[in-house]
């Protein structure tokens, strides 16, 4: 500003003033056309609606037939798994836990949830496994084992019929902010965000398939193209692979803050497994 | 003070140089990528190749006797009355200087993305032959007249 005034020139004082204006003006506009994005996690509040929806008539019949839905395997031997003594202690999970219908009510639909004494993010999978290693002296599941897909389904069988409820404040707040960012990156050759396809399109024609809205309270499924129980965290790979995207590694950082902030974007949805998808 | 001026003169230079740009690489899109011969018998081959992001995963074309033609984008029956090659060629490099808010990918782009599996870095979607070759395909597609 001093050396403003120092300018006698006329017309470079003009000259100067103008540049200035147009410069803050590319700046506010291109900070406009950011803020733009956020507000697109808004359209999901107007009906959210499960995998489910989306399905063919038989296929909804398919998961809501607890005798013909091939992802009740995994829970039965979920609960075999909760009464088997396992490390050096000697213990099972029912040892300290007992009746998981009792203990684990409306649990696994709170997680991803804080580790408080570690500082850090768990989802249902990494809890486990938590447990497992300091309380039973056990080896960790593999991620994506029939173990920890049984256990998990059989967890979350007990919080059937609850709402998908998690904390996103205080010390929370951090990684949903990071999960949301990552639902807002386009990524890929393809260049696509999720938010795209599963925000925007939510209901469309993909090819065969109709694009659902990417709920997840209903993980660990029963998907008839892999004829395997599936993790969130293997959709999530998949999804980003389809992208022709370098997919993250399952039980990664990035995948558990993502589950948080899709985990809010769907509280309200019933809690339950497993569901069926194409 | 004349550096603080050659700072805000650059800017401003830069943004018209940058716009400039832009125009000029638009301009060539009236010619073939590097003066290829589009074949569209061979682009229809490989636009029904569902392994290489086909059209038909978002669009309709006149294909019957392929299933579940996606219902994303408009249909693609009749553009070649609608569209000239230019605007073809430019709708298949640059999707998002016809629609800014399209969600079209880019076939010939390899930078500017995010995080691309290490199988696909420094390639585009399509060959310049396979490019051209779909451009030739769709505008051989004609709006039949009653």
């Amino acid at each position: 500003m001093i050396y403003f005034r120092k300018i006698h020139d006329l017309k470079l004082k003009y000259l100067i003033f103008f540049l200035t204006l147009t410069v803050i003006s590319l700046l506010v506009f291109s900070k406009n056309v950011y803020s733009e994005n956020i507000d697109f996690d808004k359209n999901i509040d107007q009906k959210k609606q499960s995998g489910y929806f989306y399905l063919s008539n038989s296929l909804q019949a398919l998961q809501d037939d607890d005798f013909s839905n091939p992802g009740i395997f995994s829970i039965e031997l979920g609960k075999e798994l909760w009464e088997e003594k396992d490390g050096d202690t000697g213990f099972s999970c029912s040892s300290c836990h007992q009746d998981a219908a009792i203990s684990m009510a409306g649990m696994a639909a709170k997680y991803p949830k804080l580790d408080a004494g570690k500082g850090k993010l768990v989802n249902l999978e990494l809890m486990i496994n938590g447990m497992r290693e300091e309380y039973m002296t056990a080896k960790p599941y593999a991620y994506e084992s029939d173990e920890m897909l049984a256990l998990t389904a059989y967890l979350t069988e007990q919080s059937r019929g609850y709402y998908l409820k998690v904390k996103i404040d205080g010390q929370e707040k951090k990684f949903f902010d990071r999960g949301r960012e990552f639902y807002f990156q386009p990524r890929g050759q393809l260049d696509l965000a999720c938010n795209q396809c599963h925000d925007d399109l939510a209901g469309q024609k993909l090819r065969g398939d109709t694009i659902s809205q990417a709920q997840i309270e209903s993980f660990p499924i029963y998907r008839l193209m892999w004829k395997s129980t599936a993790s969130r965290h293997r959709m999530f790979a998949w999804c980003n692979s389809a992208l022709r995207a370098e997919p993250f590694s399952l039980g990664s950082e990035e995948y558990i803050n993502l589950e948080l902030y899709l985990a809010w974007r769907g509280e309200g949805l019933l809690f339950g497994a497993p569901g069926v998808r194409r | 003070m004349i550096k603080c001026l050659k700072v805000l003169i650059f800017t401003v230079l830069s943004f018209f140089i940058i716009n400039l740009s832009t125009v000029a690489s638009e301009e060539n899109l009236k010619f073939p990528l590097n003066n290829l011969n589009g074949n569209p018998l061979r682009g229809k081959v490989t636009v029904r190749n569902i392994n290489n992001v086909s059209c038909l995963i978002c669009h309709q074309l006149p294909i019957p006797d392929e299933p579940n033609h996606g219902e994303i984008g408009p249909s693609l029956i009749g553009i070649g009355s609608r569209l000239t090659k230019e605007q073809l060629r430019r709708q298949l490099i640059y999707p998002k200087t016809v629609n800014a808010k399209s969600i079209m990918p880019s076939y010939f782009q390899t930078e500017e993305l995010y995080r691309v599996s290490p199988k696909y870095i420094g390639k585009p979607i399509y060959t310049a032959q396979q490019l051209e070759d779909v451009v030739a395909y769709l505008f051989s597609l004609k709006e039949i007249q009653d």
